[in-house]
């Protein structure tokens, strides 16, 4: 069972991820609608996530933004970050920032429950 | 036998020279002299025997010789150039510029002069007939004019090709100043050359001229000119040769200006673009009037013109006889009274005549037939230009709202069809389940989704419509829109009081395009939205103002709800910013299309708070607009 944090500024999305993901056994512990929020409520928690779930396409603050942020608040070296574009250069950027871990959208939400189990055991 | 050269082996060279040369041991003894200096000086071989440098200087001269000895003798050197007067065996004076180096001379050390002949006294003083053979012949062959006068600006010889130049037989100008053949421009120019050379600053330059031949017409010519001094030193005269450069000059600065103007994006202000198009192309051809006239509207525009002078008019006749470019000569009264030349040059939009360039002239010959070839294929080339860039700005256009499209099915439907996706595949988990309630979650979470589906597509539809329809503008009464604005959302809201108080004077116009009403109801739709009371009071006030020479109309609405922190109100008006999940209209394109409507109206939409120091008592959208 992993401990995820959700970062997409769409309602129907967060609600999936919240729904599919608990199928799976895991446990949503925070989601936000952008990154500042994001980076504010995960600072508070009591122990970093063992997933952020991160889109890139948000408003105000986009994804690669957010992970530079997250790279100063050293939450990348906390935290598994599951990274979701579809643009190669995009992927490039973020893996130089230290994200290992990508998926593109449409996806299963099972099987992305499957996929977060692989990566945490 | 030594492998040194020896003055025998240079004697063949130093024998066709023109200047002379003479070599000089223990100060004064020549040892060597060439045929030049034996042709110019009269002197013989056997002469020198008895002759010593001093004696051919002339007696005021020699004290140069005398001091340059004294350096010598200190072990110093002398300047390598002097100037001195040399006296020829039948008496005569030459004023010569000499150089002098050290050498070893059959195995002696010696002083090797060179020297030439600079005075121009023996010229002038030959027969006119004389003179003039001799230049005709040195100038026959070649393009170049020559001119040579006294230091009084008195003509003393014009060779047939400088003559040819100006149109006027030799007899006509023989007593006429060259001064007098000058452009206005090129008198100061040519005054301070001349004061140049006389003060020694210059002794010869290249600069160009501009004179104007019998026709009336100005000619650039690049002058190599240079004084002409007596035996003495003293000018006399000044010398010029003339290349007329008239034709390659107005090639060259025409290709010049169309580099110049080939990015119209660079010049931000198309109306001055223009003024500096006919400022250059005026310069280019010496005309003292013109016009560029182009899709009905007048861009420039330099002189007088006759009060009857139509532009419209012009452009309909040109289109109707077909021809590209006209040349008027003589009495071009349809331009204006005083104008005796006319080059009117059509300019093709959609390759159809849209407008011309016209230059004008009081000078009945200005322009050359070789002219209108280049006036003509300018005009087609920055119409060309022109065109491209409309082109070019109109690809942009479309590669963005190409762009749009792209980005709201690849990035909202994607993210729809994830969500319908997913709700599908919880469906299917909890078919099995007696979990109604999570059941009718995901069905209503589906159709939620499958709606919003449906709200980006009539978005995608009205984009396209904005598209279509953007370019459209005209004179709009802002009363009737507003009402219907107004109507349509209060019955939008049926669970709301909506109280909409408009101050706008009755028949106020405005130019926009058909499409205003929509990006008002998505104003009013915000302000009735985003304030929570059940009672909602919008105010809207239309303002006329004045900027600079510009009518314009301000319309604000005014609203009294939750408000927009200063540093997120510019980012409700981009693509994809939805702030805090307000304005989302679909995929977050409400204002975004606002926005890009009244741009396309050359208008101007923005947000400021109601109560200036505080966000959270409401907002005001403020739509400027032309006023019609």
């Amino acid at each position: 069972m992993a401990t995820i944090f959700i970062i997409d500024d769409e309602e129907t999305i967060q609600f999936l991820y919240k729904e599919g993901l608990s199928l799976g056994g895991h446990k949503i512990i925070g989601t936000a609608h952008n990154g500042s929020k994001a980076i504010e409520d995960i600072n508070k928690l009591k122990k970093y996530p063992d997933i952020i779930i991160l889109d890139h396409r948000m408003p105000i603050k986009n994804g690669l933004d957010t992970l530079k942020e997250m790279k100063q608040y050293k939450i990348i070296a906390k935290s598994i970050i599951l990274f979701i574009t579809a643009d190669p250069t995009v992927r490039e950027e973020a893996s130089k920032l230290g994200v290992t871990s990508f998926i593109q959208k449409q996806f299963s939400i099972i099987k992305l429950g499957k996929m977060i189990s692989e990566i945490i055991k | 036998m030594s492998d040194k050269h020896t003055i025998t082996d240079f004697e063949e060279f130093f024998d066709i020279t023109p200047m002379s040369i003479i070599i000089v041991q223990d100060i004064h003894k020549i040892v060597y002299a060439n045929r030049s200096f034996f042709d110019s000086t009269g002197y013989t071989f056997e002469d020198l025997d008895d002759t010593t440098l001093t004696d051919l200087i002339h007696e005021e001269d020699r004290h140069i010789i005398q001091e340059r000895i004294e350096i010598l003798e200190s072990g110093e050197q002398p300047e390598k150039t002097m100037q001195l007067r040399i006296i020829s065996k039948d008496g005569n004076v030459a004023l010569s510029r000499i150089t002098a180096h050290d050498i070893t001379f059959n195995d002696k050390r010696s002083r090797i002069l060179t020297g030439i002949n600079i005075s121009a006294q023996p010229l002038i003083e030959q027969t006119p007939e004389l003179v003039s053979s001799l230049l005709q012949t040195l100038t026959t062959h070649s393009e170049l004019g020559f001119w040579v006068d006294d230091i009084n600006d008195h003509t003393v010889f014009i060779n047939d090709r400088m003559c040819e130049y100006l149109g006027f037989p030799l007899d006509e100008i023989r007593t006429r100043s060259v001064t007098d053949f000058f452009h206005p421009d090129s008198r100061e120019l040519y005054y301070q050359v001349l004061k140049e050379r006389t003060e020694g600053k210059l002794t010869s330059s290249s600069y160009e001229l501009i004179l104007i031949n019998k026709e009336g017409r100005p000619n650039t010519y690049r002058v190599v000119g240079s004084l002409l001094y007596d035996r003495y030193g003293t000018p006399i005269g000044s010398v010029g040769f003339f290349t007329n450069i008239e034709a390659t000059k107005k090639l060259s600065l025409t290709v010049s200006v169309l580099n110049k103007y080939a990015l119209f994006s660079r010049f931000k202000d198309l109306s001055s673009f223009w003024e500096n198009v006919l400022i250059d192309l005026s310069a280019i051809y010496h005309a003292d009037g013109g016009m560029i006239f182009l899709d009905g509207e007048v861009l420039a525009k330099q002189g007088s013109f006759d009060k009857n002078f139509n532009p419209q008019d012009i452009l309909e006749d040109l289109a109707k006889k077909g021809e590209n470019i006209i040349h008027c000569q003589g009495k071009c009264k349809h331009t204006s009274e005083d104008t005796n030349s006319v080059v009117t040059s059509v300019l093709h939009l959609n390759q159809l005549p849209a407008g011309f360039i016209l230059l004008s002239s009081k000078i009945e010959n200005l322009f050359y037939p070789e002219d209108l070839d280049l006036i003509l294929a300018f005009s087609s080339q920055i119409s060309l230009n022109y065109e491209h860039h409309f082109l070019y700005l109109q690809s942009e256009e479309e590669r963005d709202f190409a762009s749009i499209l792209l980005d709201i099915l690849s990035h909202d439907f994607l993210n729809a069809n994830t969500s319908v996706h997913g709700y599908l595949e919880l469906l299917d988990q909890y078919a099995e389940t007696e979990d109604t309630e999570k059941f009718k979650s995901f069905i209503k979470r589906s159709m939620s989704v499958v709606e919003r589906s449906e709200r980006i597509l009539q978005t995608v539809q009205q984009l396209t419509k904005i598209q279509k329809e953007r370019k459209t503008r005209k004179t709009i009464t802002i009363g009737p829109i507003l009402d219907n604005a107004i109507d349509v959302q209060k019955s939008m809201f049926y669970d709301k009081t909506v109280d909409v108080k408009v101050t706008c004077t009755k028949n106020l116009k405005i130019i926009a395009g058909d499409l205003l009403q929509n990006v008002f109801e998505n104003i009013i739709s915000n302000g009735i939205k985003y304030t929570y009371d059940k009672e909602v009071k919008l105010k809207i006030e239309c303002i006329e103002i004045q900027e600079e020479d510009e009518q314009l109309v301000e319309i604000k609405f005014i609203d009294y709800g939750m408000g927009i922190p200063d540093k997120d109100k510019p980012l409700f008006f981009k693509r994809l910013s939805r702030g805090d999940n307000r304005f989302q209209s679909g995929s977050g394109l409400g204002l975004y299309m606002a926005r890009v409507l009244i741009n396309s109206y050359n208008g101007t939409i923005r947000f400021e708070n109601r109560v200036q120091a505080d966000h959270t008592k409401g907002s005001a959208v403020i739509i400027t607009l032309l006023r019609g």
